[in-house]
C-alpha cells in the first residue's frame, strides 16, 4: 500500500511555510540569545528589510521519493499577508493541491477527495500562514523562542532553538554556528491520520534576487524520505487568482 | 436471472470483467483475449512453459552481491514494524547467509539469500524482484492490449471467470467456467504442480493466478493461443487463437512498482423494481479515482450500490479514505497503520460535493461488497473496514489475508525490494494479515455455476438488496 502520500503532503506543508522566529531566553551563559541567532540567520539570507519587502513568492521545483521511485513537480505560491497555494503533479497519478485564502484552508487529492481543513490542521495552517513573518521569525507569533543547546546536526555544529506557538505546538530548528543559516528542523505536523513527526535537512542555499534560500530539502518521516529540489524562485509576481478556492471547495464551505 | 440494462452501458450480471492488478510485483498482468477462430478439438499440451533462461555464471563473484544483500538487510532492519523481528535473529541470520552471498556468481543467488531472510518473517508484502522485469513493464503509453478475459482460481484451477461482452475472448467463443490448460502451447500444469509442492496451500492460488496472468498478458499485437478445458463432453479440449485488442484497461505507474493495469467498469442495472449501481475496479490506483467518483455520482439515486472487488489485488491504501467517504457521512477511522515510531489512522473524508461541484451527502443506501481470495491488500482493508463499521454487507469468499502497507525500494544491483513498513489493523482492531476478511454471506462458488452462467455471489448480493427498504436519494444523479 502506498498510503504515505498524506505524510508527504504534511511534510511539504510544513516546509512550504518555511522558517520563522524571534527572541528567547538564554539556554546557558555561553550561548547566544535566540534573537542573536535569528538576527545572524536573517542577515545570512538577505536581511530583514529585503524579507519585509516581499509581497509574494513562488517556488517551483521537484519532489522525489527515491525509495519508492516517485517523482513529482511542485509549485508553491505564498502571498502576504496569509495566503498560500501548493500543487504537486505526479505523472500518471494526478494532482495533489491545497491552499489557504486567509479564511478557508483546503486540500484535494486523489486519495481523499476535496476537503476543508478543520481543528488542529486548520490551526496549524493559520498560525504559520504569514509567510513574511515566518521568514522573519517574528517573535510576536510565538509564545516562546529559546536556545536549548548547541549540537551537531548532520555533521555541522548548530544552535538548537525551540519555537513554541501560543497553541503549544513546538518546533525545533538548527542554525549553523558558522554561517548562521537554518540547516534543519524537527516538527510535528497535524494530519487527518494523526501527528506526523518530520525531520528536515536544508542544504544548497542559493541566491534568488535579494534572498538566499535552501534548494535541497530532505524530509524524513518514519521510514520514508522525500527530497525537494527548488529550481526557480520568483518574488512579487503571484496573481491573486492563484489563491481562489476551487469550485468543489466553494461548494463545501457554502452555508 | 435476467438483467435489464438501463444505463449507458449494458451490464450482464454474469460478467464481471477484471484486468487484474497486483499491488505487489509478482504479476501484474491482465488476462484479456480477443479471439479469432472457432473452438477446435485439441490434444492436451504437455510442454512446460519455458522458464527464464538462467544467466551464465560469472567467472568471479558478483561485485554488487554483498552491497545488495547488506542493503536489503539494512532496509528491513530499519523499517520492519516489529523491532523484535517476531523473534527472528535478524543480524545473526544475515551473518549466516553473507558468506553465500559473497561467493555468489549470479544475481539469483543473492536474491535467494535475501528471500531466505524475508521468508523467515513469514508475512506477505516481502519480496525481492528482478529489477529488469519492472523496466520491461514500462511502456510509453498508458493504453494496453488485452484479451477481454478474466481468470480466477476456482477448484484448484486457473478458470475463466468473466469475459468482456465485446471483447476478443468472447468473440472467439471462450466461455466462463473453462479452465486454462496451456498458453501458446505451454502447459500450466507442471508449474501448478511445482507451486503445490513448494507453497502453503493458501498461497498457491494467488501465485498461480499471477503466473497465469503473466503468461496471458499480451506483450504486443501477436495473437495468443489458449488451450482450454471446456467442461463439456465435446470438445473437451479446445484451442482458441485470440488477437489482443485495446479495450478500456489502462496502465497506472506506481513508482518502483512499475505499471499496474487497471480498469473501472460501472453500470446501472435493474432487478425487479430495484435499480442497482455496480462498480467494479481492478486496482486501487489514483487514475481510477475519477471514474469511481463519477460512478458514485451516477448512482446517488440508486436503490443500492455493489462494489465488486473480486480479483482486485490492492494498490494505494490511502484511497480507502476517499472511496469510503462516498458511503459514510462522518469522519470515522477505517484502519490503523502501526510503524515503529508512529501510528497513522486512515479516516474517511465524507464526500459532500459531487464531481460537478454540487453539494451532496454521501450515499446512504444499501452497500454490498463482493470479495474473493484474490481480493488482497487494500481491497481487504476497505472491505474489512466497511464491514467493521457496519456500513456494508460482504458477499463472496474469504479474502487472501495479505494486508500490510508496503513500498518497493531499489537495491544496488537494480533489483527491487518490496517490503512492509507497517502493521495494519482494521476498524475493528482486527489484524487482517494471514487471516483475511470473512464475508457475511458466502455462497458456494463452483466451476459448475460458472458453466451454467450463474454468479452466485452477485446473485446473493442482489437478493439482499431487494430485501432492503428503498433508499432515499442523496443528491443529483447523472445517468
Amino acid at each position: 500500500m502506498l498510503a504515505r502520500s498524506r505524510a508527504v503532503r504534511a511534510a511539504l506543508f510544513a516546509l512550504g511555510t518555511a522558517t520563522v522566529f524571534g527572541a528567547a531566553p538564554l539556554a546557558h551563559a555561553q550561548a547566544p540569545s535566540a534573537a542573536q541567532v535569528i538576527d545572524k540567520y536573517l542577515l545570512a539570507i538577505g536581511g530583514k528589510d529585503a524579507i519585509a519587502a516581499l509581497k509574494s513568492m513562488r517556488q517551483v521545483g521537484t519532489m522525489e521519493m527515491p525509495a519508492m521511485g516517485m517523482s513529482m513537480e511542485m509549485d508553491v505560491a505564498v502571498a502576504a499577508p496569509n495566503k498560500r497555494a501548493m500543487k504537486m503533479s505526479i505523472p500518471g497519478m494526478g494532482e495533489m493541491v491545497q491552499g489557504y485564502d486567509g479564511t478557508t484552508a483546503w486540500a484535494n487529492d486523489p486519495m481523499q477527495g476535496p476537503r476543508v481543513l478543520k481543528d488542529k490542521e486548520l490551526a496549524q495552517v493559520m498560525e504559520s500562514s504569514d509567510f513574511v513573518a515566518e521568514m522573519l521569525k517574528d517573535a510576536s507569533k510565538y509564545k516562546s523562542i529559546e536556545v536549548v543547546g548547541q549540537e551537531a546536526f548532520e555533521g555541522t555544529s548548530a544552535w538548537k532553538l525551540k519555537f513554541t506557538r501560543p497553541s503549544g505546538n513546538a518546533t525545533t530548528e538548527y542554525y549553523a554556528v558558522d554561517t548562521g543559516l537554518l540547516i534543519g528542523q524537527v516538527a510535528s505536523q497535524a494530519t487527518p491520520q494523526g501527528e506526523i513527526e518530520a525531520r528536515t535537512v536544508m542544504t544548497d542555499y542559493k541566491q534568488f534576487g535579494a534572498i538566499k534560500l535552501p534548494t535541497k530539502i530532505m524530509v524524513s518521516a518514519g521510514p520514508q524520505q522525500m527530497q525537494m529540489t527548488t529550481k526557480t524562485v520568483t518574488f512579487n509576481d503571484v496573481p491573486d487568482g492563484a489563491f481562489a478556492l476551487p469550485d468543489a471547495i466553494k461548494s463545501l464551505v457554502k452555508p | 436471472m435476467k438483467n435489464q440494462a438501463v444505463g449507458r452501458h449494458r451490464y450482464d450480471s454474469r460478467i464481471a470483467l477484471r484486468a487484474g492488478g497486483p499491488a505487489h510485483l509478482a504479476g501484474v498482468l491482465a488476462l484479456l483475449l480477443a479471439a479469432r477462430g472457432p473452438l477446435a478439438a485439441q490434444p492436451l499440451p504437455t510442454t512446460s512453459c519455458p522458464a527464464a533462461t538462467p544467466a551464465a555464471p560469472r567467472a568471479r563473484p558478483d561485485p554488487l552481491a554483498r552491497a545488495t544483500f547488506d542493503s536489503a538487510v539494512a532496509i528491513i532492519g530499519r523499517t520492519y514494524f516489529d523491532s523484535t523481528f517476531r523473534g527472528v535473529p535478524w543480524a545473526q541470520l544475515a551473518d549466516s547467509l553473507r558468506p553465500i552471498v559473497e561467493a555468489a556468481r549470479e544475481r539469483s543467488a543473492t536474491r535467494s539469500a535475501i528471500r531466505t531472510m524475508l521468508d523467515r518473517l513469514g508475512e506477505s508484502h516481502f519480496a525481492v524482484v528482478d529489477g529488469t522485469l519492472a523496466a520491461d513493464a514500462a511502456p510509453e503509453a498508458t493504453e494496453m492490449r488485452s484479451l477481454g478475459v478474466e481468470v480466477r482460481w476456482i477448484e484448484a484451477s486457473v478458470t475463466i471467470s468473466a469475459l468482456r461482452p465485446d471483447g476478443p475472448g468472447a468473440r472467439a467463443g471462450l466461455r466462463r467456467g473453462s479452465r486454462i490448460v496451456a498458453v501458446n502451447g505451454c502447459a500450466l500444469e507442471p508449474e501448478l504442480r511445482a507451486l503445490r509442492e513448494q507453497l502453503p496451500a493458501a498461497l498457491v492460488g494467488t501465485r498461480a493466478l499471477a503466473r497465469a496472468r503473466e503468461l496471458l498478458m499480451p506483450r504486443d499485437s501477436a495473437p495468443v493461443r489458449l488451450t482450454v478445458d471446456t467442461g463439456r463432453a465435446t470438445p473437451r479440449l479446445a484451442t482458441v487463437t485470440v488477437a489482443p485488442a485495446i479495450l478500456s484497461e489502462r496502465l497506472a505507474r506506481l513508482g518502483n512498482l512499475g505499471f499496474i493495469p487497471f480498469d473501472v467498469d460501472a453500470d446501472r442495472v435493474r432487478h425487479g423494481d430495484r435499480e442497482i449501481g455496480v462498480i467494479r475496479f481492478t486496482a486501487w490506483v489514483p487514475p481510477a479515482v475519477a471514474p469511481i467518483d463519477s460512478a458514485v455520482d451516477r448512482f446517488r439515486d440508486a436503490d443500492g450500490i455493489i462494489i465488486d472487488l473480486r480479483g482486485n489485488l490492492g494498490g494505494i491504501g490511502g484511497m480507502v479514505m476517499g472511496v469510503g467517504g462516498h458511503f459514510i457521512d462522518s469522519v470515522v477511522t477505517l484502519g490503523t497503520m502501526r510503524q515503529r515510531s508512529s501510528t497513522l489512522r486512515f479516516v474517511t473524508n465524507p464526500r459532500r460535493v459531487s464531481t460537478a461541484g454540487v453539494r451532496v451527502t454521501p450515499y446512504a443506501g444499501p452497500l454490498a461488497i463482493l470479495i474473493d481470495p484474490q481480493s488482497l491488500s487494500t481491497s481487504e482493508f476497505f472491505a474489512g473496514a466497511m464491514q467493521a463499521v457496519g456500513r456494508a454487507r460482504l458477499f463472496g469468499e474469504r479474502t487472501g489475508g495479505m494486508a500490510l502497507p508496503a513500498i518497493a525500494e531499489r537495491l544496488p544491483n537494480g533489483d527491487l525490494l518490496y517490503h512492509a513498513i507497517a502493521d495494519f489493523v482494521d476498524a475493528g482492531n482486527r489484524r487482517l494479515e494471514g487471516i483475511g476478511v470473512t464475508p457475511d454471506v458466502a455462497p458456494s462458488v463452483t466451476r459448475a455455476a460458472l458453466l451454467d452462467g450463474a454468479d452466485p455471489v452477485y446473485d446473493a448480493a442482489i437478493a439482499w438488496m431487494r430485501s432492503q427498504p428503498r433508499s432515499t436519494p442523496t443528491g443529483p444523479a447523472r445517468r
